[in-house]
């Protein structure tokens, strides 16, 4: 113990260096009697280094004083301070869920919302309840950022209440967050909730198209497929990707239905267009749904003298599954040619 | 090989930026891909969804991340690598610490290379000190080269090297600084006393706390295989290693802020270098 | 970039950050994102941005501190910078203020709105 008090006494200690390994020293001393120094001396530490170490320490003292404290200091007037206590009560795990289901029940909104913004990646017996009191919350905030993370961490049980929270919820905001979520754990069910609400893809804005059509890429198929060909001449290019994503998804998982002939100038247009790289290598990739066409085919072998890399890569891709006679040496023929390191490793398996 | 989709392809860069301060663009989309691809097949995961999730949510300790690590990373060490951010060293950190040091009338330099391997990288700051810094002679100026693995260390002292890691000296520098021995090269005694080969590891929080008044910390391309608890554990003892307006760089592409925010970001023409105010 | 203006959102949330970038790329604008203010800050220095969204609740550097260091750059002194935050009392507008941003905006915002304050205080500067 007498350690422990020399480690406190560092803790006051002029020199910077000295304090952070004083509240280092006192974390790995590991004793419940720690924290209430690390706290007080938190309050009067210009140093953010330090401060920095202190909640190191209170991560590693494996006691509910830390827990504790780290709760109470989420209604710290600095949000340095609350944003690390935030980080000790995630480390901590399941361990504090019994004192965050007290702090969601008893706090005002922004408590709450931080108690959520622990519990992502969070898995334990007692978060169940805590999602099913946010759902019901009256702040629109302590909502959204419950069905954000039931969505992420693949709360599937919650799936019905997010369906409910899509058809009747008012915000924007809170409308766009079901819709990402139900990309993440819908079914069937969902997507008939979702078509309920957006009957219409082409009136959609941006923000409430972008995250349907995730979901349509995770759950659509030959009708959706169709729908969201539409698409892509029409919309602006920040959503090509977007729209690219669901067809190639849908396509995936229904190759024989999903599928249409009319996509091909669309889809020469992006490859050929200079939209990022990365758009121009999905346009080359969705390609292959046509590839059994000679005038997709011709393109996609043309595609293989793209001066754009991830073209190349792309149609070398798309090209895989063409199964055609004289493959082969076509893409032998290119690796002739080829310099860069990737497109040739991608040519020669 | 596994499609994965450019959204799951951001969703994964942007994991490994937060987790490793790594930045991944679309020109290694399919160096990414191959990688994941291989870390897939060994977790026995068909689908590039499910490994997306588990980066996320299911990696608890951040084992996978350090597998997904091991194989995104290159080993190499080499003289002069990372020329970039060694330039920002030369031609603005270097001479903004020495004026500070002559305006206070301090005549010492001391730089640290935290997990020097064989030595590549200390003999690199050697012979950029001594080029940069003429008067590093006459001044109490020494490159502490750590590492835990003993042969390492062995052949810091040595300071002999093969054609493979001088191949990206200046040849400026090669000729001031390096002696042609065979096949080999060595590097002059005159540059070669400067640094001085000592093991140390980085976990050993005691050891850590040993080395204090540096002006500069090279910690390139190590820290990204260790876990988040030790990372930063070996950042922020960097901090206490070194004096006020003293540098730490880690590899170019493993971003400091990620870690702490301890240290202040600044600007020196296009290279972004943190320093301890 | 073609006559668009740059907008920063720096913010810890995957999913706010796509749901803005939605609404100010169809608003035409060019998006840059961060997910917390030491990564905002690597951001600006690494590109020209005319205009940055902040939230203030992000773990590694918050919002306040990001605005504040922002400024201490004679460079960036009069760039404009919004705050977006869950958080809605007085003093938690007066610390943005007083940390030197240009407005403050509580969220959820409805897209019009979001869209006009921008390009109100882009006319403004």
């Amino acid at each position: 113990m007498s350690s422990l008090n020399e480690y406190m006494e560092k803790l006051d200690s002029p020199d910077e260096a000295e304090r952070i390994y004083a509240a280092e020293d006192v974390g790995y001393y590991n004793a419940p009697e720690g924290v209430p120094p690390l706290l007080e001396r938190l309050g009067q530490e210009p140093s953010r280094a330090v401060r920095d170490a202190i909640f190191q320490a209170l991560i590693r003292i494996d006691a509910d004083a830390s827990i504790e404290g780290s709760v109470r200091l989420l209604e710290s007037e600095d949000p340095q301070i609350r944003n690390q206590a935030l980080d000790v009560l995630r480390r901590k795990g399941a361990r504090s869920v019994p004192f965050l289901n007290t702090a969601m029940r008893n706090g005002g909104k922004d408590l709450r919302k931080f108690v959520l913004d622990v519990l992502i990646g969070v898995q334990a017996s007692g978060v169940e309840a805590i999602y099913e009191a946010a759902l019901s919350d009256p702040d629109p905030n302590v909502v959204i950022t419950a069905v954000e993370n039931l969505g992420r961490t693949r709360a599937t049980e919650f799936r019905r209440r997010i369906e409910d929270l899509l058809e009747t919820g008012l915000h924007p905001m809170l409308v766009g967050a079901c819709l990402e979520a139900l990309a993440g754990i819908g079914d069937n069910s969902s997507l008939a909730a979702i078509r309920r609400r957006f009957p219409d893809l082409a009136a959609m804005p941006d923000f409430f198209l972008a995250p349907c059509l995730k979901a349509l890429g995770a759950l659509g198929a030959a009708t959706e497929f169709a729908e969201v060909t539409g698409l892509l001449a029409v919309r602006g290019p920040q959503l090509r990707p977007a729209i690219l994503g669901a067809l190639v998804a849908i396509h995936q998982r229904h190759p024989a239905e999903a599928h249409d002939e009319d996509l091909l100038p669309d889809l020469r247009a992006v490859v050929d267009s200079g939209c990022p790289p990365l758009c121009r290598y999905q346009a080359a990739r969705a390609l292959g749904f046509l590839s059994s066409r000679d005038d997709a085919y011709r393109f996609l072998v043309s595609c293989l003298s793209s001066p754009e890399r991830l073209v190349r890569l792309g149609a070398i891709e798309s090209l895989r599954g063409a199964r055609r006679p004289g493959l082969q040496d076509v893409l032998n023929a290119r690796a002739a040619e080829e310099t860069d390191e990737e497109v040739l490793q991608a040519l020669g398996c | 090989m596994p499609d994965l989709s450019v959204e799951q392809f951001q969703s994964l860069s942007q994991q490994i930026y937060q987790k490793l301060g790594l930045h991944f663009d679309e020109k290694k989309l399919y160096f990414l891909k191959t990688r994941v691809a291989r870390r897939m097949a060994a977790l026995g995961i068909d689908e590039a969804r499910e490994y997306v999730f588990k980066l996320n949510y299911a990696d608890p300790q951040g084992l996978e991340m350090q597998a997904l690590a091991n194989l995104i990373t290159t080993n190499e060490t080499y003289m002069f690598r990372e020329y970039d951010q060694l330039q920002a060293f030369a031609n603005f950190c270097l001479p903004e610490v020495l004026s500070a040091k002559q305006a206070r009338g301090e005549r010492s330099l001391r730089i640290w290379s935290a997990g020097c391997s064989s030595g590549e990288e200390p003999y690199t700051l050697a012979m950029i000190v001594q080029d940069v810094f003429p008067q590093a002679q006459s001044w109490d100026c020494g490159i502490v080269a750590t590492d835990i693995d003993e042969n390492m260390l062995a052949r810091v002292a040595a300071a002999r090297y093969g054609a493979r890691s001088v191949g990206d000296v200046p040849d400026e520098y090669r000729r001031k600084y390096l002696i042609e021995d065979g096949d080999e090269w060595v590097v002059r005694r005159r540059t070669a006393t400067l640094v001085e080969p000592r093991h140390l590891n980085l976990h050993d929080r005691m050891a850590m706390r040993s080395m204090r008044g540096f002006d500069f910390v090279f910690c390139r391309n190590v820290l990204i295989y260790f876990d988040d608890a030790s990372r930063k554990a070996v950042v922020d003892h960097f901090y206490s290693a070194l004096n006020p307006g003293g540098y730490v760089f880690l590899g170019h592409s493993e971003s400091i802020g990620r870690v702490t925010t301890a240290f202040k970001l600044k600007r020196f023409e296009t290279h972004l270098v943190y320093v301890k105010e | 970039m073609h006559g668009k203006k740059t907008i920063l959102i720096v913010d810890d949330s995957e999913f706010v950050r796509s749901y803005h970038s939605y609404i100010l790329e169809q608003a035409q604008y060019r998006v840059i994102t961060a997910v917390d203010g030491s990564d905002g800050l690597e951001k600006l220095y690494t590109n020209a941005c005319d205009l940055v969204l902040t939230d203030i609740n992000m773990s590694n550097m918050d919002g306040y501190e990001f605005i504040r260091r922002v400024r201490a750059d004679g460079k960036y002194s009069s760039l404009p910078i919004i705050i977006v935050s869950t958080e809605s009392e007085g003093k938690d507008k007066m610390k943005g203020f007083e940390a030197g941003a240009n407005l403050y905006i509580v969220k959820p915002s409805s897209p019009e709105m979001m869209v006009e304050n921008i390009r109100m205080v882009l006319i403004a500067n």
